[in-house]
């Protein structure tokens, strides 16, 4: 697990120098734009193969897939949600993302109840962000 | 009588009805944040700037300080009675109070841990209204150089505070770092790294990443985790401590109270570093450390004490230097910010009201908090019972709703998620967010400093260690950094994770 995490880590330094490429380095009497995010960079790729090199064992909890797919259902699903709110109007899309929501962490839960929840969690956020915090919640092609 | 003068100004601030309201609307959140797991202080107070934008300075630092302290009172009762650690910081109270909680002890480790927090808390407010202005006039003499190493001091001391692995923690920093320079050049007004996203070109707010690290992240990881918990379910009585656990537990709440100031001033300690520390100090001062871990009440007070007394002095640096010391602090500074409040040297002679009124405030908060915690414990204790189930979303709701209303922009949503999914891997491999996070707040005044100082010196580097000031903090910065090397420290950082995973 380390070993991947000391690879990503240099690619990542690695990248920032790519990326970093066109930001002038200036000099030590006057360190342009560059100069400090390359310090950084080197640091990166400086240190991810103290990660590669040894190996170590045990540490770091193993992925499962199991878990992981339920982790990365939710984060697309809350991914989605971030895409189409402003378009579909903050009600409409908070009520359907709180069902699914309920369901998905209250395990045996029942959908009336999950509904329920969704209702009344989404309504008494309206009310406190919308009108009362004046926030000026998206309302988005539908209008509610 | 300048003191008195000060005082009495600060008072007639704190008491004003709006203010009294506030501090007890702070501190009333600080305990549920406190108490409820999967939310911290750091997230709840990045919930809750926006609201602030409409209260007066004073007012919107007052509310928050109170989110802060509260929730290390708060902290302690979930580690107490259930073994579940509120916050970081109260970690190592699940050490002697659950098991004080177990023998049937609930009450006095409850009570002892209230009103150490209590005398910790108003001792360190004392020691902030003495020591900061002071500080504040000293700190006139601070140029480029001396933030400079200051900053980098607080980074090597901030990985002392890891509970992993030490290179972890400098690359989490490091990563930290990076995220803290996409935006515009402070100097030269280049764009970097920012792909022509006009969101991205005013920097990543801090706000978003707090969230996605300590809010979307902790649900994320619990999704995947059973519910198991043990509400615990005998009666609590006699909260308020007997006599021979006074006498077993005061010198620990001194203790406690002297060394959480201290660890509270310095950038990138803490609160979490004062409870471990002044949990170790006590064992080794105490004549019998064989009864750590098995319910000794002094166990129980000195963690406490210090985690409280840190919380407070920590404001020192943000009041006299303008140096945020964590990540907590980074929001104060921008609340303040949203009010054209730069925190500076003079903000202690410039806005009076700020600094007194919120000094004032604290006493204030934390009888209120006294009286909030003894009296009210059993209903602290149902909010327990919240299922998961309900709770997660609806933090997750919340998320998502403060973070869009920040600047009503759903690029921030998209943000907060990217590093929420960060925050669940960093987790999952063992690198630890608040290294993130506090090397991104510090990471541009860390650059902006060190180009001025190059400039200033014509590329002398020995600027850093000819200056006095700077090369003092430099000084100790080299031999912390060299004392992390030696493998010693290394075993004993093993200690302290055995200890606080058995």
């Amino acid at each position: 697990m380390d070993r991947i995490c000391g690879i990503v880590i240099f690619l990542l330094g690695a990248g920032i120098f790519w990326q970093g490429r066109g930001l002038s380095m200036g000099n030590l009497r006057a360190p342009g734009p560059g100069f400090f995010p390359n310090l950084v960079a080197f640091g990166m790729m400086i240190l991810s193969p103290v990660l590669i090199i040894p190996g170590k064992k045990g540490e770091g909890e193993a992925f499962s897939t199991k878990s992981m797919f339920r982790v990365g259902l939710v984060f697309v699903v809350l991914l989605a949600y971030s895409f189409t709110m402003e378009y579909l109007g903050f009600v409409v899309m908070s009520f359907l993302l709180m069902i699914y929501l309920f369901k998905a962490f209250g395990g045996s839960q029942r959908w009336s109840l999950a509904v329920l929840w969704a209702l009344i969690s989404v309504g008494l956020t309206y009310v406190l962000f919308d009108i009362v915090l004046d926030a000026n919640l998206p309302r988005g092609l539908l209008g509610v | 009588m300048d003191l008195l003068h000060n005082l009495y100004m600060g008072f007639s601030v704190a008491l004003i009805p709006v203010n009294f309201f506030f501090c007890f609307v702070g501190v009333f959140l600080g305990t549920l944040v406190g108490v409820l797991p999967g939310i911290g202080p750091g997230a709840s107070i990045a919930l809750l700037l926006p609201v602030t934008y409409t209260l007066r300075p004073e007012t919107a630092v007052i509310m928050l300080a109170g989110i802060w302290y509260g929730a290390q009172y708060g902290g302690s009762t979930t580690s107490i009675l259930v073994n579940i650690p509120g916050e970081a910081s109260s970690v190592i109270t699940c050490l002697d109070g659950y098991q004080m909680a177990r023998q049937g002890r609930a009450g006095p480790a409850l009570g002892i841990s209230a009103f150490g927090s209590f005398i910790g808390g108003t001792l360190s407010v004392i020691g902030l209204m003495l020591l900061g202005p002071w500080l504040a006039r000293y700190a006139l003499r601070f140029g480029a150089p001396e933030y400079f190493s200051l900053t980098c001091m607080s980074l090597i001391i901030l990985s002392f505070l890891s509970r992993g692995s030490i290179i972890k923690c400098y690359i989490s920093a490091l990563a930290g770092l990076f995220t803290g320079l996409i935006g515009t050049d402070s100097i030269y007004g280049v764009l970097r790294f920012t792909y022509g996203s006009l969101t991205l070109s005013d920097g990543v707010g801090i706000v978003p990443v707090i969230m996605g690290l300590f809010g979307v992240a902790e649900v994320l990881t619990n999704i995947e985790q059973e519910e198991i918990r043990d509400i615990f379910k005998a009666k609590i009585k006699n909260l308020f401590p007997s006599l021979k656990d006074w006498k077993d537990s005061i010198g620990a709440i001194i203790q406690g109270s002297v060394l959480g100031f201290f660890l509270g001033i310095i950038p990138g300690a803490g609160p979490v570093m004062a409870s471990f520390t002044s949990y170790a100090v006590q064992r080794r001062l105490s004549r019998h450390p064989e009864e750590f871990g098995k319910g000794a009440i002094a166990g129980v007070a000195a963690p406490e004490t210090a985690n409280n007394a840190a919380s407070t002095s920590g404001m020192i640096p943000l009041f006299s230097l303008g140096l945020p010391s964590n990540v907590i602090m980074a929001l104060f500074l921008g609340a303040l910010m949203i009010h054209g409040i730069t925190p500076s040297p003079f903000l202690v002679t410039e806005h009076p009201q700020v600094f007194w009124g919120v000094i004032c405030s604290m006493y204030v908060g934390n009888i209120l908090l006294l009286i909030l915690n003894l009296p009210l414990i059993p209903m602290w204790v149902k909010l327990l019972k919240i299922p998961y189930g309900i709770l997660f979303p609806l933090i997750l709701l919340f998320c998502l709703i403060g973070v869009y209303t920040l600047n009503t922009n759903s690029y921030e949503i998209l943000i907060m998620l990217i590093f929420g999914g960060v925050g669940y891997l960093m987790r999952k491999t063992g690198f630890e967010g608040a290294p993130f996070c506090f090397a991104m707040i510090i990471g541009p005044l860390m650059e902006t400093n060190l180009r001025q100082a190059l400039l200033q010196s014509r590329g002398n580097l020995g600027v850093f260690f000819t200056r006095p000031i700077s090369a003092v903090v430099m000084g100790i910065a080299c031999l912390l950094l060299i004392l992390q090397l030696v493998p010693m420290v290394r075993k004993k950082s093993e200690v302290i994770k055995e200890q606080e995973d058995s």
